[in-house]
């Protein structure tokens, strides 16, 4: 991959990668890591993928590969964090409980809410992204949004 | 739903549109630029190589500076091992090579399954959906095929004579349903004509070319992929006209490279490594994937000089692969590419062959071990030869010294570098057995002076060994014929006091009676011959018998057992015993498959002194259908008299008794 690409490809999806890093890590900081590294390991590749929609699908893919990789520290950071202090104003559960019930899904079920509502991809691409077929991101999707259904109900 | 859908989005894009990311693409670019990191083997493990005697090749891979270290070796230079490597997350795979003492990694271009050309100077892979060459730096890149979509080739071997030979899948996914069981396919290395070497309703795949080029190693299973069971992908070798299949394993196998030295092949099974003789033996695990903290070890390929070879690898408590390498025999590893993306599939470069000079580098050398006495009280000599060649740095030894696991040339007080490993493993106990590529002081020591020598044969489940000087034999007078006299003339049959104690005798045989060894006659003196010859066209031959005399065995009631090993088609399958009682001048054949329990009676001929088996086809059907071995008579009961293990009181069954799994 020349840098040009390199280049175009972060202008054109380093926003959206971060987001998505952010879904699946739901810190700040880490989301910030993954996506730069993301993008090392797009720019590594000397040769690209063949098109921008590949481009885009492998770039998620990492993402979410990072992410998980990634998230086993974070919670036991997060564990040893929470015993010696407060939880930071943007982990304290507020009135907007849809978002907290959202980073308490199991990861790829968020990745597929964000990619199909946030995103607003396809589900061809979106399963492309998570490296699955569409019947299993429609699966995906409909228990996360399940599970949120049944938390706003609980609390009615 | 349209409202979880709405209120998501809604929530999402309040916690989300804001962020943008921080980092300048500057700081990025300069990341990837940045070369990979190349592990190299630390001194400790240098200091670990050292002390092992039969690694000491592998001192040399230890850095870069010590390339051109004094000392023994590989000849000449270790070339470059090429790779595939492939990004945790990347669909697209890549050529890279690495010189093989480690260093700097190329990446060279988009490909998988990179084969060397035999002279070295080019590479084969697998590109796009056809196969490909180019040149070593990944210039000048040529593609041969170009099957028809969905279809696509892959693990190409390039062959002598000019020929590739690859895998043919008539897939467009590696996951998906194959169309129909994948086949070889022959091209040349300059294009032209495709040949489908096996047109079976088998699954054939994984070449490897024999280097004489008259044969391929391959890998066989039973209908199409998804079809084979577990364990179901069976080594297989045939002529390169795709005629002669020979099945060599029974417990499953893949990613086969033939030795270039022809003697065996490498493949993988369940994780870890193996080799088995390329004609017809038994498996070997190797020690180093099990016993050495490695949860995988796969796609092995050898060095040019037969005792070392590059493997993929994967350390416990990481999730990616890397090349690594080692010696045949030990449990040493060296990480040769290590990093966070996954490579695989290493492909050693061969290397030039080295020119011998005729005759000043070259040594033979006779030696007698005792062997114990026979029954009679004869004494049993086995006499062999060693022959040293310098200039092709190569050391054998032919003997006929059963039950070794290891021939070593040594002296007395000598430094690691006077210590030359000839074999270290149970190879099939080959009459004859080389080591190559050798270099350096040692040799040149030994065909000075060999009286200052010793060979050392051993077992290493024993822990017994045999010691016997070197005597010269004046070279130019030893032509091949009288090399055979002398190596053959005077074989005896090693008795209770040997390195195996175990009155043996063995063969093989397979379907297309290629790869049968040429019987061992029985001995005069000897009083029980065993097994003499197989024949393994749909039936299987034996026969047992004395030279000279009647023994006691012959007399009514007398029973012998004999165990068989081997493998066959079928997984799983281990090994048979045979009874064989004699009543009323007829011997009755009990043959017991331990599988299934089935007894099968047969009667034999008795000719003489001799009994002649023939087990037809059908009769054991599973016995029939793979390629075995058999090793032991393990127990013969004479008429009235005691009753004998192994022919010597003390020795036990055979403690090295291999199966195929």
């Amino acid at each position: 991959m020349t840098e040009d690409r390199l280049d175009g490809l972060y202008r054109a999806h380093a926003a959206d990668a971060l987001r998505l890093a952010f879904v699946l890590t739901g810190r700040r900081e880490a989301a910030e890591d993954i996506t730069q590294d993301a993008f090392v390991r797009m720019g590594r590749k000397i040769f690209g993928l063949k098109d921008l929609d590949h481009e885009r699908a492998y770039l998620f893919r990492t993402v979410i590969n990072l992410s998980r990789s990634r998230g086993r520290k974070l919670q036991r950071e997060r564990a040893a964090v929470a015993k010696l202090k407060p939880q930071s104003p943007s982990e304290i559960p507020g009135p907007d409980d849809t978002w907290t019930r959202l980073l308490m899904l199991p990861p790829r079920q968020r990745a597929a809410l964000f990619f199909r509502y946030y995103l607003d991809q396809s589900e061809t691409t979106s399963a492309e992204a998570l490296n699955c077929s569409t019947s299993a991101l429609k699966s995906l999707v409909n228990r996360g949004l399940k599970t949120l259904r049944e938390a706003q109900g609980d609390e009615r | 739903m349209n409202n979880d859908g709405s209120k998501l989005r809604e929530v999402m894009a309040r916690h989300l549109d804001e962020l943008q990311p921080a980092t300048p693409i500057e700081q990025i670019r300069r990341r990837a630029r940045r070369g990979r990191l190349v592990m190299r083997i630390s001194l400790a493990a240098l200091a670990v190589f050292v002390t092992a005697s039969a690694t000491f090749v592998l001192a040399r891979l230890s850095d870069g500076s010590s390339h051109h270290a004094v000392g023994p070796g590989p000849a000449a230079e270790d070339g470059l091992i090429a790779f595939t490597t492939q990004d945790n997350n990347d669909p697209q795979p890549w050529i890279a090579v690495v010189p093989a003492p480690g260093g700097e990694i190329t990446r060279l271009r988009e490909g998988r399954d990179p084969s060397w050309s035999p002279d070295g100077t080019r590479i084969a892979f697998a590109c796009d959906r056809g196969i490909c060459t180019m040149n070593a730096d990944g210039s000048a890149v040529h593609q041969l095929t170009n099957p028809e979509a969905p279809g696509f080739d892959e693990a190409p071997d390039w062959g002598p004579q000019g020929r590739i030979a690859f895998t043919r899948n008539y897939m467009d996914h590696p996951r998906l349903e194959s169309a129909r069981p994948r086949d070889i396919v022959l091209v040349g290395d300059d294009g032209g004509e495709q040949i489908t070497i096996t047109n079976h309703q088998s699954d054939d795949s994984e070449p490897t070319w024999s280097p004489d080029g008259k044969s391929i190693a391959y890998i066989r299973a039973q209908g199409r992929p998804s079809e084979a069971p577990p364990g179901g992908w069976q080594l297989w070798t045939m002529n390169a006209d795709g005629t002669g299949s020979i099945q060599l394993t029974g417990a499953g196998a893949g990613r086969p490279d033939w030795s270039p030295d022809g003697r065996s092949i490498l493949f993988d099974e369940a994780s870890a490594l193996w080799t088995i003789p390329s004609e017809v033996g038994e498996p070997d695990k190797l020690p180093v994937v099990s016993g050495s903290g490695f949860d995988v070890g796969s796609s092995p390929s050898w060095a040019p000089e037969a005792r070392r070879f590059a493997f993929t690898c994967s350390s416990k408590g990481t999730d990616d692969n890397d090349i690594c390498l080692s010696e045949v025999g030990s449990d040493e590893w060296t990480a040769l590419v290590a990093t966070r993306e996954n490579e695989a599939s290493p492909a050693w470069q061969p290397t030039a062959p080295i020119e011998g000079s005729d005759g000043e580098t070259f040594g033979r050398y006779k030696f007698t071990i005792g062997g114990g006495f026979s029954r009679n009280g004869e004494p049993i000599e086995n006499t062999g030869l060693v022959e040293v060649d310098a200039s092709e740095g190569s050391v054998c030894v032919e003997s006929n010294v059963k039950g070794a696991t290891s021939a070593h040339l040594l002296r007395e007080g000598a430094e690691a570098w006077d210590h030359i490993v000839i074999f270290e493993i149970p190879r099939d106990y080959r009459p004859s057995m080389c080591s190559r590529g050798l270099d350096g002081p040692s040799l040149q020591a030994v065909i000075d002076d060999p009286t200052m020598y010793l060979i050392e044969f051993s077992n290493k489940f024993t822990g017994k060994t045999l010691t016997a000087p070197l005597e010269i034999i004046d070279g130019a007078s030893v032509d091949d014929g009288n090399r055979q006299n002398e190596s053959t003339g005077q074989q005896g049959r090693v008795s209770c006091d040997d390195t195996d104690g175990d009155l043996m005798s063995e063969g093989s045989g397979d379907r297309s009676g290629r790869g049968a060894q040429a019987p061992e006659q029985p001995q005069a003196g000897a009083d029980l011959a065993g097994f003499s010859m197989s024949r393994y066209d749909g039936t299987l031959e034996m026969n047992w018998g004395t030279h000279g005399q009647v023994p006691d065995f012959l007399a009514d009631g007398a029973k012998l057992t004999f165990v068989l090993t081997g493998s066959s088609k079928e997984p799983g399958y281990t090994f048979a015993s045979i009874t064989a009682t004699l009543r009323n001048d007829r011997w009755k054949v009990l043959i017991r498959n331990t599988d299934d329990e089935a007894d099968y009676l047969q009667t034999p001929e008795v000719a003489g002194n001799m009994v002649n088996l023939v087990i037809e086809p059908g009769l054991v059907p599973r016995l029939m259908r793979g390629t075995f071995r058999w090793r032991a008579i393990s127990k013969w009961e004479p008429a009235g008299g005691p009753v004998y293990n192994d022919y010597c009181p003390d020795s036990g069954f055979p403690r090295f008794e291999g199966t195929s799994s």
